[in-house]
């Protein structure tokens, strides 16, 4: 792998409210939202006139909303026509791919200073229709007839992890509290209330519909009980991530050009992209139990970057269901196959932890506008790398090296990228 | 290779329509594909058709309760949960189906690596111009018997 020609930064990035926001707000205004942030989040302010190209991640307005060529138009809505402006699609990874593409257009040396974004907005179908949009990201000739739906992919996935080394699903609870613990302290994030809260509402609802009070001793016996219903076995409802609408938006710039925007650019040292078969069963060498994609996507990620696993102090992943976390803490490097699920329950991942992982609140909790979660998951590393992250989820200590980690669909697509404060 | 033993999806899920379960094989270096692919996904040579023996172990799955809609539309739900499987057939590929025979409702007794056979599922797709069923053909599975 390559270096890149020249050195690339994040000079400002930022996102809009992720949640529930249609039809109060569609993409259209997220967009906009998320833009005016990133440009206030840019030290010394950054201009239309600035940017050379648009790079636009998009899932799949065309289902959704049935709204094709979306680049353009995000493009017009800040100013940046007559400039270059396109859609990248990889499913979950359609913003993650954009970004990456931008980065080499910089590296290159074709643009100096690009926009990257990322939009979605899912809530304009009911979640039968969401389910079947989301549908086309996986193998619609052999898979779909077979009754695969995203969280039965990544339950077959999870029970092959059960099955070889032992995972059970308290081991993904913990994932879930915790994205629940670090949703609550991010304001931009859908889901704010903590599992607790969540388990207090609930009770509060049958009090006032006169029904028998629900009793848990714990969050372990909520998550265990009737009120967490079984969606794909061993996968449960709170162990799936949420339907968001949302936007995202990233800055990049040359090395030439990042200190006109900023005295402390962000640098992307590292970035890497993978493929697989799009279907489960194809998967070279049978691979069930985690994605060969991020593990190609992060060699070359390291590689570039000439850092290794133990390198990375924090990391946004792509957590769609929570054996997706575990899986890609091992896939990354940071644990060995079957060792991800103890570091977790030992607290590892959490916010005071040696690595903590989706301070966010990751998917599970921030939320997954699909086509913007990779440039979302960029806007997490950047505000902590800066010790600008809102309420109690900055992490303490300083963070000099952050990754970002994106994948598309049950792991066809997967971009990996590792960002520093120095320049490597 | 002719147009008639060109390995193409249509011919693959007419196969299955006449309860055959047909992969490709490469002249070359003899490796299986099943979904079959014209071009050896080990090593790109143009495969032939070859009749597979429907046999196979059960690698991994999932009893799935919010089922896709093709599924619904057979009357899954939440009560009546149905398996998605991924089975290795010994030929030595594997591909998705339907798992049947099994209760699906107790996923936990389902073992790993469980004998299995091929069964052909139907699931219908459409209706022709007189309101007759259009059905498509899939490949399941069953425990060995």
């Amino acid at each position: 792998m390559k270096k890149l020609n020249r050195r690339v930064a994040v000079v400002g990035a930022a996102m809009s409210k992720f949640g529930i926001n249609y039809p109060r707000l569609r993409s259209i205004d997220m967009w906009q939202e998320a833009w005016i942030n990133a440009v206030k989040l840019t030290d010394k302010g950054i201009s239309p006139k600035d940017i050379d190209e648009l790079f636009l991640g998009n899932f799949t307005a065309d289902l959704f909303n049935h709204q094709g060529h979306m680049a353009p138009q995000m493009a017009d809505l800040v100013g940046l026509v007559p400039k270059p402006a396109s859609r990248f699609e990889g499913a979950c990874a359609s913003s993650g791919i954009a970004f990456r593409q931008g980065v080499m257009s910089i590296a290159s040396g074709v643009n100096d200073v690009v926009c990257i974004g990322g939009v979605e907005q899912m809530n304009e179908l009911n979640t039968e229709g969401v389910t079947g949009a989301l549908a086309a990201a996986a193998d619609t000739t052999y898979e779909y007839f077979a009754g695969a739906t995203f969280p039965g992919l990544y339950a077959a996935i999870a029970n092959a992890h059960f099955h070889e080394f032992g995972t059970t699903p308290k081991d993904l609870w913990n994932i879930a509290i915790k994205a629940y613990e670090n949703g609550h302290e991010n304001p931009f994030a859908q889901e704010q209330h903590t599992l607790k809260e969540i388990m207090e509402n609930k009770k509060n609802k049958a009090i006032k519909r006169g029904k028998p009070v629900p009793e848990w001793k714990d969050e372990y016996d909520f998550l265990g009980s009737r009120s967490n219903p079984m969606i794909a076995y061993p996968l449960r409802l709170f162990d799936c991530s949420l339907i968001t609408d949302g936007a995202a938006c990233v800055f990049l710039a040359s090395e030439e050009n990042a200190y006109k925007y900023t005295d402390n650019p962000i640098w992307v040292s590292g970035i890497g992209q993978g493929s697989a078969s799009l279907s489960l069963h194809d998967r070279d060498g049978g691979l069930l139990t985690g994605l060969n994609a991020t593990r190609e996507a992060a060699r070359q990620a390291y590689e570039m970057s000439g850092l290794g696993p133990k390198d990375i102090q924090i990391a946004e992943v792509h957590d769609c269901f929570t054996i997706a976390e575990l899986a890609a803490l091992e896939d990354l490097g940071f644990y060995e196959p079957g060792k991800a699920a103890t570091a977790i329950n030992n607290g590892e991942t959490k916010r005071d932890g040696i690595r903590p992982i989706n301070t966010s609140g990751g998917l599970k909790t921030k939320g997954h506008p699909v086509g913007a979660t990779g440039v979302g998951q960029i806007v997490e590393v950047f505000k902590q790398m800066r010790g600008i992250a809102e309420r109690n989820r900055q992490v303490k200590k300083d963070i000099k090296i952050g990754m970002s980690h994106n994948v598309g669909g049950s792991g066809a697509t997967v971009v990996v990228n590792i960002f520093t404060k120095e320049k490597i | 290779m002719s147009e008639e033993n060109l390995v193409t999806v249509d011919k693959y899920f007419n196969f299955l329509s006449e309860k055959k379960l047909m992969g490709s094989k490469c002249p070359k270096c003899e490796h299986i594909d099943l979904p079959p692919r014209r071009l050896c996904s080990k090593c790109l040579s143009e495969s032939e058709w070859i009749e597979l023996s429907g046999k196979g172990v059960l690698k991994t799955f999932s009893s799935i309760y919010v089922g896709a809609k093709a599924m619904t539309q057979k009357g899954y739900n939440r009560k009546k949960p149905y398996v998605f499987a991924v089975c290795q057939m010994d030929e030595g590929c594997s591909v998705s189906g339907q798992l049947i025979g099994v209760e699906e409702d107790k996923p936990k007794e389902i073992p790993f690596d469980m004998p299995v056979q091929v069964v052909y599922l139907k699931t219908q797709t459409g209706e022709d111009k007189e309101g007759n069923p259009i059905y498509r053909w899939d490949v399941g599975f069953e425990p060995q018997k």
